[in-house]
């Protein structure tokens, strides 16, 4: 990489990059950002710190491609002291092999970084804000997807008007993590893909699952290719995850999972299934987890609103319980892996058998729920 | 020279400006210019722009400025770095930078 273009900063301040803080350092920059109503979080990958003398007058942080935690001491803004983090932080980034970027932050911030170039992708009205630097990233994401699709829908929307038109089958789209991919995932497919005309399904990317992203879309992809009316994508930076949901900058935590969902099924609904036409959108009954149980509470008061169609499809049960993904991670666990097979299709079950398999199956041993 | 991946230089600083180089296949040259002389020199912005893509052999890219009120030369000299960065290029035809 070539040596990125040092302008001199205002000759007193200094700007240093920290991976990892001490507990004192870390201690000092959750009080600095206390002061702007910000809190520190906890899968921050290097955090700014500039310092006039000793004392910390600003501060931003990375994390995956998001830049977050920003704060500048109060009786020094304008003097376009965000102008130079931003750019440090923009070309740390880019030292990392980063260029796209995101930022989540309050509505009444968004100025500020339109101002550094950052532009809008969605906001939930007087609680967040989503930015990226690439104007034209959302589009490239629609227009990947419709590439992606090309082929298989043209082939499904005109076989299924060869034979009788049926207005109730829709497009559609479903949302699935896949930790790993389980015959209930494959069910709910299956299922929802005989009601739709055509299927999208988007993997969610992140890199906070034991199965790593790549591994969750290959194995889904590969274990469902005996369907031909659906397209398997990575939801990349669009389908936001709430286990990478920013919420550094809402004060009301109770709140976050509302807003959380808001942002993401607001950008799907607006933005992304009206360039698809999809009008519905299937999600797997979720008995176990809280949190995503309380997502489909969500969708479904949210998706209907915004005219997207919202069918819950109720779980495929195996051996008197649901299949569920934490089920399988939980018998892997407790080394009962020959158990998963009845629970896996062969796809996943193979993988776990893998040199590759056998490194995440050493992972989630090492994991202590 | 051939786009591979996105070239950025500059900063955010004030008289500086941080431009960014994409691929732009079969679409030509885009220019996104967001500056805080827009008013009185965007279109000047741009002819250096256009001029030092011609230069640098680039007519496929979308080039996005961030300008904090640079100069010509600044513009032309930050453009031509990210240019070379979006080609992976380090060995600089001196002449046309």
């Amino acid at each position: 990489m070539p040596g990125f273009d040092v302008m001199n900063n205002q000759e007193n301040f200094s700007t240093e990059f920290r991976k990892v803080l001490t507990p004192p350092e870390k201690k000092d920059i959750e009080d600095f950002l206390a002061l702007s109503g910000l809190r520190f979080e906890d899968d921050i990958e290097e955090t700014a710190i500039v310092r006039e003398n000793s004392e910390i007058i600003a501060t931003g942080s990375i994390s995956g491609n998001v830049l977050k935690c920003i704060a500048i001491k109060p009786d020094i803004r304008g003097s376009n002291l965000a102008g130079s983090l931003i750019t440090s932080l923009i070309q740390k980034q880019y030292y990392r092999g980063i260029s796209n970027l995101f930022i989540f932050t309050k509505p009444e911030n968004s100025s500020i970084f339109s101002r550094l170039g950052f532009y809008v992708i969605y906001e939930v009205e007087n609680e967040a804000v989503l930015m990226e630097n690439n104007p034209a990233g959302l589009s490239s994401f629609i227009e990947k997807i419709k590439n992606e699709t090309k082929a298989g829908i043209t082939e499904s929307v005109s076989s299924s008007q060869n034979g009788h038109l049926e207005t109730s089958r829709k497009i559609s789209a479903i949302v699935v993590n896949c930790n790993p991919f389980t015959k209930g995932h494959l069910y709910l497919i299956e299922k929802a893909a005989s009601e739709s005309v055509f299927l999208h399904i988007f993997v969610v990317s992140e890199n906070r699952s034991v199965f790593p992203s790549e591994t969750r879309f290959s194995l889904v992809k590969k274990g469902t290719e005996h369907l031909m009316n659906l397209a398997v994508h990575n939801g990349s930076d669009y389908i936001i995850s709430n286990s990478t949901f920013p919420s550094y900058f809402i004060k009301d935590t109770k709140k976050i999972y509302d807003i959380h969902a808001k942002m993401d099924l607001g950008i799907f609904s607006e933005k992304i299934a009206p360039a698809l036409n999809i009008t519905r959108r299937f999600a797997g009954e979720e008995p176990l987890c809280p949190v995503t149980n309380n997502y489909n509470r969500l969708m479904a008061e949210i998706l209907p609103q915004k005219g997207i169609e919202f069918t819950v499809i109720k779980r495929l049960e195996g051996g008197g319980s649901p299949v569920s993904a934490s089920r399988v991670r939980q018998l892997i666990r407790e080394n009962r892996l020959e158990e998963t097979e009845q629970l896996l299709p062969p796809v996943t079950y193979d993988f776990l058998k893998s040199p590759d398999g056998a490194e995440i199956i050493k992972k989630i041993r090492g994991i202590k729920r | 020279m051939k786009i591979v991946k996105t070239g950025m230089a500059g900063t955010l600083e004030s008289s500086d400006v941080l431009v960014t180089v994409r691929e732009n296949p079969g679409k030509g040259v885009e220019i996104l210019l967001q500056s805080i002389v827009e008013r009185q020199f965007g279109s000047q912005i741009k002819k250096v722009v256009k001029e030092k893509l011609e230069l640098l052999g680039i007519d496929e890219a979308v080039v996005q400025l961030n300008d904090k009120g640079a100069l010509d030369c600044t513009i032309e000299a930050r453009l031509a770095a990210a240019v070379y960065r979006a080609c992976g290029i380090t060995a600089y035809s001196w002449e046309k930078i």
